[in-house]
């Protein structure tokens, strides 16, 4: 007779060797990751690489149109443009994934606690959740935000309690899905606690979706970085960051438009980028699990 | 006996849902009595003493504890009063109704159009599957919801308002003084908006048709020498309109809390900048005002989605 | 527009009432060569602030005086070019003792409601503005112990101590007279329906949109005023509020900030572009920290480059500021001008000598807006090359104003100075160690009596060299690093005339006129 495994869940690391076979198939994808990865080296080496201090005035040279001294031209203060930017990519990946980790953190235990232990747990937990998700979400973070303290750290902390609710509610759909497959009573039959099991079998199963989502939430912290900024309650001057540039450049609109489209189109392609990825993983694990299914 | 069960689940779903309608403001009112700032500092104005703002604070009630404060107004809000603003003295509902046509007519607008562009673009992409245009279409798309939309707004304002002077660059004004002038305040707003809504419809509407194109039965019909477009008129739009709906619903809770920087940048005087202003300078009525007007819209829209989900759909109401 | 019925009632009554006193009205309008402007139209304007109220008594903000000059006058006017005080609702006044004021008041002027403005009416405001509890000019009314009517159109205030600045105080928010009759009729909604002696009377506001005022046919100047009605739209963004004119939605744009200037050019608007009493400075906590030595605080005055940062955030336009008030102002002390010229070294050395060889911490708040944001960047840049790093807390407005005015949570705050209507009352405000806007709590040696006698002498030219020494003291002690005055920018499309602008800063429209 064979003997059964008890471990017969479904192994994350074939997932991820998948990813990278598919990545050299799918061209958005790979498009995606070079894209993400010169901004990560960008972002790593932003002060050998920008032309200047990202802080440095140059009161004879405020609001001009891109020229030689100043690829991108300079703001109101006679900033570099450039260099601002360059030094706003490392800015604004940590927000987005400070954000993102927040909500996860927060919202992908509270979610598996609920899927799984069901009942009362599961009652109020899902309340909260709904309250959470009727708001405005950017209410919240003004509300958070002001009770925090106004900065970037902050806002994006507030955004990420934003998210929070919607990991949940991803990651208890899986796991309801998830906890009565056959792998999971067999690991409560031979006498695991909740916690090993929630953590060993249910989330490597549940967590595909929520890898999707991920890339999705973290362009939309992007782009809540920027409204935060532009209502001033983001990052503390002098730092740049693409969302408070683009503050700026509003409040100079009149005067020198081109300034709005160096931060403007920086946040665009960087989320475009979050969210291509997205949906090429999404693809991919669509694809995948069809296999899975087949074969168990 | 279908109309008696169908109002037996609206009552159902109102009393699961005015908790948590209720939970939303506790939870706001909570978050803004911890910020540090004080609106008696506000009310007490430029020249105030700190004894001044000591007075200033008991004559308005503020240093009671919060939950006294929050019981004050669940009070009024049970005697059907959103209470009044701090700072201006007035009626918050007042200014609320006054407010919110401008911000709902924006919304629509914005849901107006992303439907009119999305829903053919997602038709004519589910029709030609995997071709060029289908990748394309949906492509550009996706992009869609990558583009900040007050930038969107920002670029339309310096293009179309300032530099061709097609639109206004400012304000807004109502459906009663005109409705040729209200929607030429509204375009440039709504189409910012509309960027990500026609995307969103885009992309959920494509998956939803190329799925039921892609079911048995269709198969069958096309055997039978229809064309797809032909199928998609008379069998395929009844099973779309599920996600259909949906997607509105989720648009429509999303735009709402969009279009608060669009009113910023378009300076239009809606809900959105209101609240704003509201949260910043610690106006606690406005703010839970706004929010329990909010969320209760929320519900609504998502009561009426669902409702209208089950009523196509029974299958969804036996689930 | 639609009047009130109580205004409709009051004219009617009025009607009745001028006959009687047309004879008195003969006052003549200011500065003849007006004579020749039209008379008529409606001038809609984009103002930046909603009126936190427009009770004058109970009024929080420097923005409300733009909703309230249309409505109400003071008992003491002032020039506009000086800030001298000359008569208004007053005709005359005289301190037969030091701590006793006589004011004889005008016999000519009714308010919008028909009762009539007199010595029982001016009381009635001002013992509200000493004991009502929400009253924002208790502070200001200090030094006055009681106020009596001592004739029909005479008051006589009880002073607790000299105060020679009280004429002065009189022509700000304190001095403004608001209808009795209409204050007791209304109670708390007369703060949304006010009525006093103005150019215009009240016809409508609503929240964030829209104050609209309709001419006073019975203005006691003859003449005046030439608009028939004022709208004021509510457009917080001045970006927006240019536009607005550009686009002809609007006639007149207030409060512009001077990066607009290549804007209003190119449209080919009319404008004026005035310094005011208001300034920017660098407020000072020196009562701890590094600040509490004077070489930190005169370092921090060399180390700024107050032309540099003028170009930077007004484009060089605005007027300097080494001292308290704008060289047109008749308390101004040119003795105080350079005396912390731009000098980077020196600011190096002192702050050496301080003990602060390796430079120096200090932590600063201000308001969130761009233009402030704009501000705190250039000032931190430039004391960042003297070696003292500033770490921003960015707040709201009245956030940044209690953190550092009532918490004392931060060493130094960038936010509008509004001024006072009399420079006693300024450099009291300022530094004075009870006063709420002196964050430090302490006071320079000598500072006191040197107030004390600027408020005991009558003559102006003795008084502006009272505080003159007043001025050096200040300075001496490097109580604060005075940066730029702001200007007051206006912009108009040429139908409309005879704008003047003041050293106040504050929007007065009596001499405007819509050619069409």
């Amino acid at each position: 007779m064979r003997a059964i495994s008890v471990d017969i869940a479904p192994r994350t690391d074939t997932v991820l060797r998948r990813i990278g076979r598919w990545l050299m198939s799918d061209w958005r994808a790979a498009a995606a990751v070079a894209y993400l990865g010169l901004l990560l080296l960008l972002s790593l080496s932003a002060p050998l690489i920008a032309p200047y201090s990202p802080t440095a005035q140059d009161i004879n040279a405020m609001l001009e149109d891109p020229n030689a001294a100043h690829w991108l031209g300079t703001d109101d203060i006679g900033r570099d443009t450039l260099s601002r930017l360059i030094y706003g990519a490392p800015i604004s990946l940590f927000a987005s994934l400070l954000a993102v980790s927040v909500g996860l953190a927060l919202g992908v235990p509270i979610g598996l606690c609920a899927g799984y232990l069901g009942g009362w747990v599961d009652a109020i937990i899902s309340r909260v959740i709904e309250t959470m998700m009727s708001f405005p979400g950017i209410v919240l973070a003004i509300g958070v935000t002001g009770a925090l303290g106004i900065g970037l750290i902050h806002a994006m902390i507030a955004v990420g309690i934003v998210f929070a609710p919607e990991f949940a509610r991803l990651t208890r759909a899986q796991t309801m899905l998830v906890r009565h497959e056959l792998y999971v009573d067999a690991a409560r039959s031979f006498g695991a606690s909740p916690l090993r099991i929630m953590l060993r079998h249910i989330l490597p199963n549940a967590f595909q979706p929520v890898l999707v989502q991920t890339t999705i939430l973290l362009a939309i912290a992007l782009l809540v970085e920027a409204s935060l900024s532009f209502v001033g309650l983001g990052i503390q001057p002098p730092y740049p960051s693409w969302g408070s540039m683009l503050a700026r450049a509003y409040a100079n609109m009149d005067v020198a438009p081109a300034q709005m489209y160096p931060p403007g189109l920086a946040i665009l392609l960087t989320a475009l980028a979050f969210n291509a990825l997205g949906e090429a993983l999404r693809t991919a694990i669509n694809r995948g699990s069809i296999t899975e299914a087949g074969q168990t | 006996m279908g109309s008696f069960w169908g109002l037996r689940w609206v009552l159902n779903r109102i009393l699961h849902l005015a908790p948590v309608a209720l939970l939303a403001t506790f939870f706001v009112f909570g978050m803004l009595y911890l910020v540090p700032g004080d609106p008696a500092v506000t009310l007490a104005g430029e020249n105030a003493t700190l004894q001044h703002i000591q007075e200033i604070r008991a004559l308005y009630g503020l240093d009671r504890p919060v939950v006294i404060q929050y019981a004050d107004w669940l009070n009024h809000v049970a005697h059907g009063n959103l209470s009044v603003s701090l700072l201006s003295g007035e009626p918050v509902a007042g200014e609320i109704a006054h407010r919110l046509p401008n911000t709902l007519l924006i919304v629509a607008g914005a849901l107006g159009l992303s439907l009119l562009v999305g829903v053919p673009l997602s038709i004519a992409a589910a029709l030609r599957p995997g071709s060029r245009f289908d990748h394309w279409s949906m492509a550009i798309a996706s992009s869609g919801v990558s583009i900040p939309s007050f930038w969107l707004a920002m670029a339309l304002v310096s293009v179309f308002a300032l530099g061709f002077h097609w639109f206004p660059a400012t304000g807004a004004t109502s459906l009663s003084d005109g409705v040729g002038e209200a929607l030429r305040h509204i375009a440039l707003p709504a189409i910012a908006l509309s960027a990500n809504g026609i995307a969103t419809i885009a992309r959920q509407l494509r998956t939803a048709f190329a799925e039921t194109l892609a079911a048995p039965y269709v198969r069958t019909l096309r055997a039978k020498g229809l064309s797809p477009a032909a199928i998609l008129w008379k069998h395929c739009l009844k099973n779309v309109s599920v996600p259909l709906l949906t997607v509105i619903g989720l648009l429509a809770n999303r735009l709402l809390g969009a279009t608060i920087v669009i009113e910023i940048v378009f300076a239009i005087p809606g809900i959105g900048s209101m609240v704003v202003n509201a949260a910043i300078n610690k106006d606690f009525p406005v703010v839970q005002g706004v929010v329990l007007v909010t969320v209760a819209l929320v519900i609504a829209i998502n009561l009426m989605v669902d409702g209208l989900c089950r009523l196509l759909d029974p299958r969804i109401a036996r689930a | 527009m639609r009047l009130t019925e109580f205004q409709q009632a009051a004219i009617t009554r009025r009607a009745m009432m001028t006959g009687a006193l047309g004879a008195l009205a003969a006052t003549s309008l200011p500065g003849g060569a007006l004579a020749a402007q039209k008379k008529g139209g409606v001038l809609r304007i984009s103002y930046g602030f909603q009126p936190t109220s427009l009770d004058p008594t109970f009024g929080r903000q420097g923005g409300d005086f733009g909703f309230l000059y249309p409505v109400f006058e003071t008992l003491v006017d002032w020039e506009p070019h000086s800030l001298q005080p000359k008569p208004g609702l007053a005709a005359s006044w005289n301190f037969p003792e030091p701590k006793t004021l006589v004011m004889k008041l005008r016999e000519d002027v009714v308010f919008h409601d028909g009762t009539p403005f007199d010595g029982a009416a001016a009381k009635f405001n001002l013992d509200r503005g000493l004991s009502d509890p929400k009253s924002t000019v208790k502070a200001d009314l200090a030094s006055v112990e009681s106020v009596e009517a001592s004739g029909k159109h005479e008051i006589t205030f009880h002073l607790k101590r000299p105060n020679i600045a009280l004429p002065g105080i009189l022509s700000d928010r304190a001095g403004l007279m608001a209808s009795p009759a209409a204050i007791q009729k209304f109670g708390d909604g007369f703060a949304r329906n006010p009525i006093g002696t103005g150019p215009w009377a009240f016809v409508q506001w609503r929240d964030n949109e829209l104050v609209s005022y309709r001419r006073n046919d019975y203005y006691r100047i003859k003449g005046l005023p030439y608009l028939d009605g004022v709208d004021f739209h509510i457009i917080a963004d001045a970006n927006t509020g240019l536009r607005s004119v550009v686009a002809g939605e609007n006639d007149f744009v207030q409060s512009l900030s001077t990066g607009q200037k290549p804007v209003v050019d190119k449209a080919g608007l009319a404008y004026t572009f005035a310094t005011s009493q208001a300034m920017f400075p660098l407020w000072l906590n020196y009562a701890k920290g590094p600040l509490a030595d004077i070489r930190v605080r005169q370092a921090l005055n060399h180390a700024i480059d107050r032309d540099a940062y003028n170009k930077a955030t007004e484009l060089g336009l605005n007027e300097v500021a080494w001292g308290v008030f704008p060289k047109a102002h008749w308390a101004y002390s040119a003795a105080v001008d350079k005396a912390y010229p731009y000098n980077p070294d020196k600011a190096k050395q002192l702050l050496a000598a301080a003990g602060f060889a390796n430079g120096l911490d200090l932590t600063m708040t201000g308001p969130t807006d761009q233009r402030s944001t704009q501000r705190q960047e250039v000032v931190m840049e430039q004391l960042k090359a003297v070696g003292v790093r500033i770490k921003l807390t960015a707040l709201s407005v009245n956030d940044s104003i209690k953190a550092f005015f009532y918490d004392k949570q931060h060493d130094m705050l960038l936010i509008l100075w509004g001024g006072r209507a009399d420079p006693s009352a300024t450099y009291d405000a300022l530094f004075s160690k009870a006063s709420p806007f002196n964050a430090s709590g302490v006071e320079a040696d000598g500072f006191a009596d040197a107030l004390a006698a600027s408020q005991a002498v009558p003559d102006l030219k003795q008084r502006a060299a009272a505080l003159g020494k007043v001025a050096q003291i200040v300075s001496d002690n490097a109580l604060m690093v005075p940066l730029v005055f702001d200007a007051q920018y206006n912009a108009y499309t040429k139908a409309v005339k005879g704008f003047e602008s003041n050293l106040f800063g504050r929007m007065r429209l009596d001499t405007v006129s819509l050619e069409s």
